[in-house]
């Protein structure tokens, strides 16, 4: 200050700014607004308006404060902002320093969400061509979940009662703020390994406790896995990024168990079902060489006479009968052989499928084997073998549907 | 035989027993792939008895895999 009391303008700038930044109201505030005029600049700070119907304030956002962002800042949106009031001398101007900023409403982290989910699947992250099928015998399975809780109880038990297998679980943090990388490591030590398939499980909860599921870091560990993975994060009507990027996605735990391994006990009966074709078709594939052998037989002997009997009509009758007769010992060696055979192929299966309730279609009178609608059409006659005898039927009609299979 | 995963002996069955029913194979040769698909029954079978469950954890120690039996 000159001798008149004239203020220089930095001696009345800096006393503005003291008398702003020192007043508690405006420290450590809340205002509310929509952003304009934003500007983001390459040093990563943000330099943006904020404004309601009258008035408007300069904001800007120091990169220490913006790279914490959940999400993108855009014109229009309605925020409302945390921070100071502070005076910027230089340019002689008052602006407010933002230290954070939420969404207005409770749409924050679903912003997030949304932003981040165009912006992978524009990358191909989702895309329905790069899935692929889970092995259909696994025989080893690795688990990335948290190592004690319900899920991995589940899924084991569900495991052990359908088809038991050998099991890896990679254990990891599932909530939190170490779960990202916790969740993204276990998924790179299993692709160490030579397990079949991956489960990455977690149970229910609240989209904060099921973000680190939606962290670009895993999403990426999920779509780049060697090895197919199944996602079973939260309940059934919970979506996470990582479900979107992962071959397969199951509502539940559980589910996922489920559809990784079969039913041990219908594999059994499928395996039944092929060794009675296997003996079937052989049964029929005999009967018609037998036929042919037979007329070959008839022929040859029938050939030789006629051809020599102008030389030796004793040597002639002999010759013919000893082919007659090794035709027919070729044909009875087949014969034991193949009962032989078959014996042995009624211990490996079909008794016990029989007592479980599972029964035998054959056409008749061809006995041929019964396993889809096209073999039989109405007018058939078919005996229904079960445990303990056959059942007569005739047959009313065929309907070709899709069973319990998975 | 034995090195032959089950979805593997499962395919072959299925392919073997395709190849019979369409019944164009020389005697001999239904006999051999009969054979054949015998062996791939019971050896399915063998697997399906034997089916064990076993866990494990899968840890790191200085950069190489590990893993212990796990405690549930």
């Amino acid at each position: 200050m000159d001798e008149k009391g004239v203020f220089t303008v930095s001696e009345l700038t800096g006393y503005i700014k003291g008398a702003l930044t020192s007043d508690p109201a405006l420290c450590r505030l809340w205002v509310r607004g929509e952003i304009s005029n934003l500007t983001n600049h390459s040093s990563g700070h943000r330099f943006f308006t904020v404004k309601d119907e009258k008035s408007q304030l300069p904001c800007v956002m120091f990169r220490s404060n913006s790279r914490r962002l959940r999400f993108e800042l855009e014109a229009g949106m309605k925020v409302i902002l945390f921070g100071d009031i502070d005076v910027f001398e230089r340019d002689g101007r008052y602006q407010f320093m933002v230290m954070d900023v939420r969404t207005d409403g409770t749409g924050e982290l679903y912003r997030a969400f949304e932003q981040r989910k165009a912006k992978l699947a524009a990358e191909g992250l989702f895309d329905a061509a790069h899935k692929r099928k889970l092995p259909g015998f696994p025989s080893k399975i690795g688990v990335v979940t948290s190592p004690t809780g319900a899920v991995i109880r589940d899924i084991l038990n569900v495991v052990r009662r359908r088809f038991p297998v050998h099991i890896v679980v990679a254990p990891a943090i599932v909530q939190g703020e170490f779960a990202k990388d916790s969740i993204v490591r276990s998924i790179g030590l299993l692709n160490r390994t030579d397990v079949d398939v991956i489960i990455i499980a977690r149970g229910g909860g609240s989209l904060e406790d099921l973000w680190a599921f939606n962290e670009e870091a895993v999403v990426r560990a999920v779509y780049g896995s060697r090895i197919p993975v199944i996602s079973a994060v939260g309940h059934e009507t919970d979506y996470t990024l990582a479900d979107f990027a992962a071959d397969y996605r199951a509502p539940t735990p559980s589910a996922a168990a489920e559809l990784v391994v079969p039913d041990r006990d219908e594999v059994a009966v499928q395996l039944s079902s092929s060794g009675l074709r296997l003996a079937a078709d052989m049964k029929h594939c005999i009967r018609n060489h037998e036929h042919d052998l037979v007329q070959l037989s008839r022929t040859v002997e029938l050939g030789n006479l006629l051809t020599m009997i102008k030389k030796n009509r004793e040597r002639l009758s002999r010759d013919g009968l000893a082919c007659h007769k090794s035709m027919q010992s070729r044909l009875v060696l087949l014969r034991t052989g193949f009962k032989a055979r078959t014996g042995r192929l009624d211990a490996v299966s079909p008794i016990g499928t029989l007592r479980r309730g599972y029964s035998i279609s054959l056409r008749m009178p061809e006995e041929s084997l019964i396993s889809r609608c096209a073999d039989a059409s109405q007018g058939d006659q078919v005996d229904i073998i079960v445990q303990d005898g056959k059942i007569r039927c005739n047959v009313r009609e065929t309907r070709t549907e899709t069973p319990w299979k998975n | 035989m034995e090195e032959l995963t089950y979805e593997q002996a499962l395919e072959e069955l299925e392919r073997i027993v395709a190849e019979l029913e369409q019944g164009q194979l020389s005697l001999e040769d239904s006999l051999s792939k009969f054979e054949r698909g015998i062996a791939l029954v019971r050896l399915c079978d063998r697997k399906l008895k034997s089916a064990e469950m076993k866990v494990e954890k899968l840890i790191e120690e200085q950069g190489s895999l590990k893993t212990e039996p796990f405690e549930d």
